[in-house]
C-alpha cells in the first residue's frame, strides 16, 4: 500500500517514517514524500500506472496550495483518495475540501492511531 | 508776504533780542534799516532742512516750531531768533522751521549781520552763549527722545517676549497632545499588525510544537522497544533514531522560542538598546509569519515565497523590534498587493513575494519584491506620507510605510526607497549601514 504525503515541512518525512516504522518494516506500507504541490503533481504523473492509494496533503503551502493539488488530483486521477491536513480546522476550509472532493479532513496535530486505523480499514 | 513795519518798531524788537543786547544804538539802527520782514501763515515752511542758508530770522510776532521731519525739537516765540547756525558755519540748514501761528519774522542777511559783527565784535560772546543754549536744548530734546524711544523699545520687547512665551507654552501643550495621540496611533498600529499576526504566530508556533510532541512521544516508544531488544544492530538503529529525534526536538523547541521572542519584541513598547541581529534569519521568519497571517485571514490566499540570502551577511546593530516591524509591514503590503492582483483573475498569474539580502558599500541591503498591483506614478510620492492608504476605509491606517520610513532613515541612518511599475512589480529597498 502506497501513501503520498505532501507537506512543506521537511521533518514530516522523519515523523511519518517513525510513526509507521513497524508497518513499513513489515512491508505493509510504503510512504513517499513531496514537499510542495508542484512536486506532488510531478510525482503523480511519473507514477503511472498508479499504485498509490492515498494522498495526504497539507493545505497551506507556499506556491500552489493543497487545494490546488486536490483539484488537480481529482480531475486527473478521480479514483485516488485525497485527505487534507490543516492547522486550521475552520468550517470554511473543511467545506471547501469536501466540495472539491476530498475523502477526509484532518486537523494538526494528527492523531496517528486514528490515521492508521483509517488507512488499514480502508475507512477513508 | 512782506509787511509794513516801522523802523522804530524794529529797533524796539531787536533791542529785546538777546543776541543784540549791548549793541550800540547806531548799529541797531543800521541793522534795522537793512532788515526785510515777512509774514507766514500757519504750517508755512520758513526754512527747509538742507537748504542753503545765508539769512537768519528774528520772530517779531507769532510762534514757530523747529523740527527734523516729523521730530519736533523746539517751539519758539516772538523775541527769539533762528537760522543763525547756517549763517555762521555756511553749512546747509540742519533743521526745518515752520510757522505754527500766523508769524511775522525779520530777515537779517549774512552780509548785514557780519557788518555789525565787524563793527562790534563784543556781541560774539552773545552769539556763543546763544549757540550753546541752542545746542544744549537740542541735545536735551534728543536725549529725551532717545530715552522715550528706548523705553518704548524695551516695553515692546517685553510685550513681544511675553507673547512669545505664551505662544510657546500653547505650542508645548499642542505638542504634548500630538505626541500623545501619535503614541496612541503607533500603539494602535502595533496592535493592529499584532492582531493580523496572531494567526500567523499561532500557526508558526503550532508547527514546531507538533514536532516536539511527536518526536518526544516517538522517543518514548523507541525507549520501550529498546529495553526488550537484544540484537546489537537493532539497538544501534534505535539509538541513532533517538539521537536524531532529540536533535529535532531541540531544533523545533528553539524555533518556537525564537518566534515567541520575536512576537514579544514586536509588541513591546520600548527597547532602547540596539542589538546585533541576523537580518537573514529575521527576514525569513517574518516572511513566514506574514504569509501565515495572510493565509489565516484569507484561506484562498497563496503565493510563492522566494528567498535569496547573502551567505556572509554580517550581523548588524539594530533596534530589532523596529526592524521586524518594517519587514512585516513590507511583507504584508507585498502579499496584499499580489492577492489583489490575483483577484483580478488574469490567467496564468503566479503571485510571488521575494526577499533578497546583500552587502554593498558598507551597507546591508534588503530587497522586498512582489509582482502585485504595483504603485502608479501618481501616488509614488505619497506612499511614505502618514495616513496615505489606498486600502478600503477601515482596513488600513496608512501608517505602515511612514513609520517604516522613520525607523530606517532616522533611528538607523539608512535609506528606504521604492521602485515600481504598475501591474508588474513593486520593489522596496532597505539600506542599513553596518
Ligand atoms: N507592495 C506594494 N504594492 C502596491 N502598493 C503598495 C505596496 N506597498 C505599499 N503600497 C501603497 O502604499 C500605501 C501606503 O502603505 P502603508 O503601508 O503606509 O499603509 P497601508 O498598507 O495602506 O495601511 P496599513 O499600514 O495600516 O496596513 C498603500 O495603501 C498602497 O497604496
Amino acid at each position: 500500500m502506497k501513501v503520498l504525503i505532501v507537506d512543506d515541512e521537511l521533518d514530516v518525512e522523519q515523523l511519518y517514517r517513525q510513526r509507521f516504522r513497524k508497518e513499513i518494516k513489515a512491508g505493509e506500507l510504503e510512504v513517499m514524500f513531496a514537499f510542495s504541490a508542484n512536486e506532488a503533481m510531478n510525482f503523480l504523473a511519473e507514477l503511472a500506472p498508479m499504485d498509490i492509494v492515498l494522498v495526504l496533503s497539507d493545505i497551506n503551502m507556499p506556491g500552489l496550495t493543497g487545494f490546488d493539488l486536490l483539484k488537480f488530483t481529482k480531475e486527473k486521477y478521480p479514483h485516488l483518495n485525497v485527505v487534507m491536513v490543516s492547522a486550521y480546522g475552520d468550517a470554511e476550509n473543511m467545506n471547501k475540501a469536501s466540495s472539491l472532493g476530498a475523502s477526509g479532513f484532518m486537523v494538526k496535530p494528527i492523531d496517528f492511531t486514528l490515521l492508521k486505523e483509517k488507512i488499514f480499514s480502508g475507512g477513508i | 508776504m512782506s509787511t509794513n513795519i516801522s523802523i522804530d518798531f524794529l529797533i524796539k524788537v531787536l533791542r529785546k533780542v538777546f543776541l543784540f543786547q549791548n549793541l550800540p544804538d547806531h548799529l541797531v539802527k543800521q541793522l534795522s534799516e537793512s532788515i526785510k520782514t515777512e509774514e507766514f501763515a500757519p504750517n508755512k515752511v520758513i526754512i527747509e532742512k538742507g537748504d542753503e542758508g545765508n539769512t537768519m530770522f528774528v520772530i517779531i510776532s507769532g510762534k514757530v516750531k523747529i523740527h527734523d521731519g516729523k521730530e519736533q525739537v523746539a517751539e519758539i516765540m516772538e523775541g527769539n531768533f533762528f537760522g543763525e547756525m547756517a549763517l555762521l558755519d555756511g553749512e546747509p540748514r540742519s533743521m526745518s522751521v515752520t510757522a505754527i501761528e500766523p508769524t511775522i519774522v525779520a530777515i537779517i542777511h549774512r552780509n548785514d549781520f557780519f557788518n555789525v559783527l565787524n563793527d562790534f565784535p563784543a556781541i560774539s560772546k552773545n552769539i556763543i552763549t546763544q549757540l550753546t543754549r541752542h545746542l544744549r536744548a537740542q541735545n536735551d530734546v534728543l536725549i529725551a527722545q532717545w530715552r522715550s524711544k528706548e523705553k518704548e523699545l524695551n516695553d515692546l520687547v517685553e510685550k513681544r517676549t511675553e507673547e512669545l512665551a505664551n505662544k510657546n507654552s500653547e505650542l508645548m501643550l499642542v505638542l504634548d497632545n500630538l505626541k500623545l495621540s501619535q503614541q496612541q496611533l503607533v500603539q494602535q498600529e502595533k496592535l493592529a499588525s499584532l492582531g493580523q499576526l496572531t494567526a500567523g504566530i499561532a500557526h508558526e508556533i503550532k508547527n514546531p510544537l507538533n514536532f516536539v510532541n511527536n518526536f518526544s512521544e516517538l522517543s518514548l516508544e523507541l525507549l520501550e522497544e529498546f529495553k526488550d531488544l537484544t540484537d546489537e544492530a537493532e539497538r544501534d538503529e534505535i539509538l541513532s533514531d533517538l539521537k536524531n529525534n532529540l536533535e529535532k526536538i531541540n531544533n523545533h523547541g528553539k524555533r518556537a522560542d525564537s518566534i515567541v521572542k520575536n512576537m514579544l519584541n514586536h509588541s513591546r513598547t520600548r527597547n532602547d538598546e540596539k542589538q546585533l541581529a541576523d537580518l537573514n534569519k529575521m527576514s525569513e521568519e517574518f516572511l513566514q509569519l506574514a504569509y501565515h497571517g495572510m493565509f489565516a485571514n484569507n484561506p484562498d490566499f497563496s503565493c510563492y515565497l522566494k528567498t535569496s540570502f547573502a551567505e556572509n551577511l554580517p550581523k548588524v546593530n539594530v533596534f530589532s523590534q523596529d526592524i521586524s516591524r518594517v519587514l512585516l509591514n513590507l511583507f504584508n503590503n507585498a502579499m496584499y498587493a499580489v492577492n489583489k492582483r490575483k483577484k483580478l483573475g488574469v490567467a496564468g498569474y503566479e503571485p510571488s513575494v521575494s526577499v533578497t539580502t546583500s552587502i554593498s558599500n558598507g551597507s546591508v541591503i534588503i530587497i522586498v519584491q512582489d509582482n502585485g498591483t504595483g504603485i502608479p506614478d501618481s501616488v509614488k510620492d505619497k506612499i511614505f506620507e502618514p495616513f496615505f492608504t489606498t486600502k478600503p476605509s477601515g482596513e488600513g491606517t496608512g501608517l505602515g510605510l511612514s513609520l517604516s520610513y522613520d525607523i530606517i532613515t532616522q533611528s538607523h541612518k539608512g535609506k528606504l526607497s521604492v521602485e515600481s511599475i504598475e501591474n508588474q512589480f513593486t520593489k522596496f529597498i532597505i539600506q542599513i549601514p553596518i
